[in-house]
């Protein structure tokens, strides 16, 4: 009987129209108006490449010898507090706010506000780096710059800059909580890192592991699972949890979460995660956590997330703006 | 099950690693991936591929009633398949470059708006409430909505009253063609479970239209 009622609907569903006219205003002038003008990519596939990479050396190295020498003073930091005073901040110095702040000019790239009651100083940093440790108190830094050339160094972590504003808090044990409002942010010890885009943050207990992020709306059942999960309690109950407050939102949570479960708790965060956010094509089971390269592209599909640069662009960005002062 | 007069197709080399990528592998009246478009059109897409979006208007006006059937129908609303046809229009001008002539341009569209389409992040956010409502028991029709207006015929009303996973699927499989182990890819599920919706999708259809 079904086998006939399904010949039934098989018929009908072929019989679907295979076109429909979109109704309403015509769509081509939204559409138009979208399109970002472009160098032909059919054009530049048979565009010698050879000769492009050379023209780009060729720009860089022009670009290294006419440039280098005027970039120096443009890496000095300059200190200003909130009494009116303004001064270089040198390499090696101090800073401690008392019932005052102070706005830190981290070279041509940012400024960073250190609030009152803080704890700063400047470290040595390779050329056009930037380094500060924070060791109490609270900074506000927005940075303007190629990946990982500031970084702040913390009891517990630290945070390197992947262009984007954001609040550090480190409390009197040395925890620190990291609130990013755009772009993100990586905090990073002991080789384990947490990407945190706008709109999440990552709390992170001194010799603990490093915090997984989480928005700033998550439930909190999802907060209180996640706090026991960083404190090692890795058991099924609070992996169960997890997953079962996880909204669409909270992907980069599980994308976080998959690369620190093992075995069976790694397949179910992964399968949860799929069905939240569907994966890049060909990433068909929780083995491709171990993939870096599928990990990138499935993080860009992620809500709120930004492309993950291959390293080799970064480091050409960073010889970029090193080279341009 | 066995499809009434379904062909099977065979899968392609690689299906199971970009499966979001590719044509149906099953027959489907929708995208003939063999259908030769009109010299006029190629040059077209040639010319569009060069940077003019004059001839990109062109290509646009010969595929839009058939990508907004497809966006329409795995939407199930005509404000947001309006927006997925944008998207998949704007997509495709950044993508033209990738477009070698090895299929019809018709399959390398179809290809591209289903992959829009089950990136969408309000659709993928339905199917994880639809998927989430389904694990804790039976599965339930979402709340009857009003039928777009591009869609007249009984059946079109229908399907979009489906959950939306159940929907994707039905459409992936019915209607445009693709094998249980593609959709799952794509959709994140298991194979069996596609397997379910769509067999839960047809239950479904055959109560709402007495069949």
């Amino acid at each position: 009987m079904r086998a006939h009622d399904d010949f039934e609907l098989k018929r009908a569903l072929d019989a679907l129209p295979r076109e429909i006219e979109p109704g309403g205003d015509d769509l081509w002038p939204q559409i138009r108006a979208g399109l970002n003008p472009r160098v032909s990519a059919y054009r530049s596939t048979w565009a010698p490449a050879r000769l492009r990479i050379a023209a780009l050396v060729i720009v860089l190295a022009a670009s290294a010898s006419a440039l280098a020498l005027s970039r120096r003073a443009a890496g000095q930091w300059h200190l200003a507090d909130s009494g009116g005073g303004s001064r270089l901040f040198t390499v090696g110095e101090a800073l401690t706010t008392g019932g005052g702040t102070a706005r830190l000019t981290v070279g041509r790239i940012g400024t960073v506000d250190v609030a009152v009651g803080t704890d700063v100083q400047l470290l040595p940093a390779k050329w056009s780096e930037h380094r500060l440790a924070l060791s109490r108190g609270t900074i506000h830094a927005r940075i303007d710059a190629p990946p990982r050339l500031f970084s702040v160094e913390t009891p517990s972590g630290t945070a390197v800059d992947l262009g984007c504003e954001y609040t550090l808090e480190v409390d009197s044990l040395g925890n620190s909580t990291l609130v990013v409002m755009s772009g993100w942010v990586s905090f990073e010890d002991h080789g384990r890192e947490s990407l945190i885009p706008d709109g999440m943050r990552a709390i992170t207990r001194r010799g603990g592991f490093v915090g997984t992020p989480f928005r700033d709306d998550a439930p909190d059942s999802l907060r209180a699972a996640l706090t026991a999960f960083d404190a090692g309690d890795h058991g099924d109950p609070v992996i169960a949890a997890l997953l079962r407050s996880a909204r669409p939102r909270d992907a980069v949570t599980l994308w976080h979460l998959a690369q620190r479960t093992e075995r069976d708790q790694r397949r179910r965060v992964f399968q949860r995660l799929t069905q939240l956010v569907p994966p890049p094509a060909g990433a068909t089971s929780e083995a491709v956590v171990d993939d870096a390269r599928m990990m990138r592209l499935y993080w860009t599909t992620l809500p709120g997330t930004s492309p993950i640069v291959p390293e080799w662009q970064e480091k050409l960005w960073r010889l970029w703006f090193r080279v341009t002062g | 099950m066995r499809k009434p007069g379904g062909v099977k197709g065979t899968m392609q080399p690689g299906a199971h690693h970009a499966p979001a990528l590719l044509a149906p592998t099953r027959s489907s009246s929708a995208w003939p991936a063999s259908a030769a478009p009109a010299s006029g059109l190629i040059e077209a897409v040639r010319r569009a591929q060069l940077g003019d979006a004059d001839a990109f208007e062109a290509v646009y006006r010969a595929h839009a009633s058939r990508v907004y059937a497809l966006c329409l129908r795995m939407a199930g609303d005509t404000a947001h398949a309006r927006e997925l046809m944008q998207d998949v229009f704007i997509r495709a001008w950044e993508k033209l470059g990738t477009f070698r002539g090895e299929s019809a341009f018709g399959s390398w569209l179809h290809r591209l708006a289903v992959n829009v389409v089950l990136m969408d992040g309000r659709l993928a956010a339905r199917r994880a409430e639809d998927w989430i409502d389904g694990d804790e028991g039976e599965a339930r029709l979402l709340p009857s909505r009003e039928a777009p207006a591009g869609l007249r015929m009984d059946l079109d009303r229908a399907i979009a009253a489906l959950p939306p996973i159940a929907r994707q699927v039905l459409i992936l499989y019915d209607v445009e063609g693709y094998e249980h182990q593609e959709i799952g890819t794509m959709l994140g599920i298991a194979e069996g479970t596609s397997k379910a919706h769509l067999f839960r999708a047809r239950r479904l259809l055959r109560e709402k239209l007495d069949l």
